[in-house]
């Protein structure tokens, strides 16, 4: 029998407020322990929750970017549990009533682009953190990441694939990273994902018994986890076992799932609504408002790209990957309104050295200003592509102007006919063999000639001006000879 | 949603309200916090000394099997009916 695997996956979002979700405490990252912490973080005795505006207005952002309807009157409820880094024994979150509801994300894997359900979107306060010591045999306990304010993003079952799963992931990411709420960053846990895998018969409608994967915290690890369970069960369910509802946690180590707990159903955390924070009403005009006031997202970019600028869709996907790439190029584009020169210097000169010397786009001296001045340099025969590439390096490391830098090295492109024409006359004559070979049709010989102006020129000869004077000395000989 | 006796449940959460002498709600809403997570006391209506126990219909037998055993400690009273001016309240949104 053959199977399909079924994925949802669960992400939580950390959201790039300066102050957490209910009170006034940093949510920096990085600070000493329980350091970033008030009355309401630790849960004391008549501390009140003050929703953080900016949470919702980054909710609703992502929910217009999923396509969600953004719901008019939404609750927070308490989600129930005890655990050392839960100081109030409840955690904030929304239960039936979430923020954002019914959206959709187109995702690429390959050459097919598939459609993932967006089930909810709801807002949460994260947990603190608890810090086992094996050496002290004790744990402690960091309570700076409470409160801060995460977005649980949750899937339809929609994913077949680990490699789905991944794209999925990667599109959430870029479109938060796009809209500013979120830098996304899976390492500093700022994006966290558990998967629900299970399995059933090709052409089956019933899902069957799921697993819910914890603790991956790579794309990779998505990929890997999700494979691996994925085999698990198919082995289990071909040996005619089942499969056991519960949470696994994922070894990155061994790249294996292991049993953890099983599957609290909800009613065990006994939601209800929070009597702290009074329904949050959502008005038409602030959804509107919050509308106009979004960038433009990768798939719109990716399509202008494609449609109007005609780039290769692999350039355009290269492109949209990062916002900061993206305002980069159009900020070059405006300059030199040259868009294929752009992308090519951008995606090779500028990615590679960006690569070498281990920096962020944002972070570089190197203006889009700048870079577009030097692609409409070479476009107006000014300058060389091996000139520029060697204007481009110094600009990168120093941040100067192109214009300042080719006055400095004398480096402009030779352009003027008459002293191009000279440079052909003495190849030409310095090489008589060659050029009577030339002329009686040895083809070949035409790079040879190129060469050697180039060579005479230092290489400042414009290539294009070399090889169409050339070729007109050449054809007037010839017609001189005979 | 019926509002025909002290108590409103919808599906996920349920509201008992209660007529408590002012001087016994710190006592009961003590006792009530510290069953953790078994419901959440709230003031309904402060001029009719009315207060609120925000609890889950899965956990409200427990509440009430509390309350039975408060009874000689406080002198709470369940109403007749579920007052409507409280059910405005947003706590009673069910």
């Amino acid at each position: 029998m053959d199977y399909e695997s079924v994925i949802g996956l669960e992400v939580h979002l950390q959201l790039s407020t300066e102050s957490k979700i209910f009170c006034s405490s940093s949510t920096t990252f990085g600070a000493d322990p329980n350091t970033h912490i008030d009355p309401v973080t630790f849960g004391l005795p008549g501390a009140l929750p003050v929703p953080n505006v900016k949470v919702i207005e980054f909710a609703i952002m992502m929910g217009l970017a999923l396509n969600c309807d953004i719901r008019k009157l939404n609750r927070f409820a308490r989600k129930h549990y005890f655990y050392p880094d839960l100081p109030k024994g409840y955690q904030i979150s929304q239960f039936d009533e979430p923020i954002c509801e019914h959206g959709s994300i187109r995702i690429q894997t390959g050459d097919s682009t598939r459609t993932v359900g967006i089930t909810r979107i709801h807002m949460e306060e994260d947990a603190g953190k608890s810090i086992h010591d094996p050496k002290t045999a004790s744990s402690l306990v960091d309570l700076n990441r409470a409160g801060v304010p995460l977005l649980e993003i949750v899937s339809e079952p929609d994913i077949r694939s680990a490699s789905e799963a991944s794209a999925y992931l990667k599109a959430l990411r870029q479109i938060a990273r796009y809209l500013g709420i979120s830098d996304g960053n899976m390492e500093e846990g700022s994006l966290r994902c558990d998967a629900n895998v299970s399995l059933r018969p090709k052409g089956e409608l019933k899902f069957g018994t799921r697993t819910e994967l914890k603790n991956i915290n790579s794309f990779k690890f998505v990929e890997r986890a999700i494979e691996y369970e994925v085999a698990r069960q198919l082995s289990l369910l071909k040996n005619g076992e089942e499969v056991v509802q519960e949470t696994r946690l994922f070894d990155s180590t061994t790249g294996a799932t292991k049993s953890m707990r099983s599957k609290e159903e909800s009613a065990e955390y006994r939601y209800f609504p929070d009597p702290d924070l009074p329904p949050l009403v959502i008005e038409e005009s602030w959804i509107h408002a919050l509308r106009a006031k979004m960038p433009k997202l990768p798939e719109e970019h990716f399509n202008e790209l494609v449609d109007t600028f005609e780039l290769s869709e692999y350039d355009a996907g290269v492109l949209t990957a990062e916002k900061s790439f993206i305002d980069f190029f159009m900020a070059v584009v405006e300059v030199c309104r040259n868009p294929k020169g752009a992308a090519n210097w951008i995606t090779s000169e500028l990615f590679a050295l960006l690569h070498k010397e281990g920096l962020e786009i944002e972070r570089i001296q190197v203006t889009p200003e700048q870079l577009g001045r030097l692609i409409s340099l070479i476009d107006e025969d000014i300058l060389s592509g091996r000139m520029a590439k060697e204007v481009f390096e110094v600009m990168f490391t120093s941040g100067r102007d192109p214009e300042e830098i080719i006055e400095e090295r004398g480096l402009k492109q030779l352009t003027d006919d008459t002293t191009i024409l000279e440079l052909i006359r003495t190849a030409f004559d310095e090489n008589p063999e060659q050029l009577k070979q030339y002329l009686a049709g040895e083809q070949k010989l035409h790079g040879f000639f190129v060469g050697q102006v180039m060579k005479a020129s230092g290489g400042a000869a414009n290539p294009k001006k070399v090889n169409e004077i050339l070729r007109a000395e050449a054809t007037r000989r010839e017609n001189e000879s005979s | 949603m019926e509002i025909s006796s002290s108590y409103l449940t919808g599906t996920n959460s349920a509201l008992i309200a209660l007529e408590v002498p002012r001087a016994h709600v710190v006592t009961l809403q003590t006792y009530i916090d510290s069953y953790e997570g078994v419901g959440v006391v709230r003031t309904l209506d402060r001029e009719q000394s009315i207060i609120g126990i925000l609890t889950t219909p899965d956990m409200m037998p427990v509440v009430f099997e509390i309350l039975h055993h408060l009874a000689p400690t406080v002198p709470w009273r369940p109403l007749e009916r579920f007052p409507e001016e409280v059910a405005k309240d947003f706590l009673a949104q069910l």
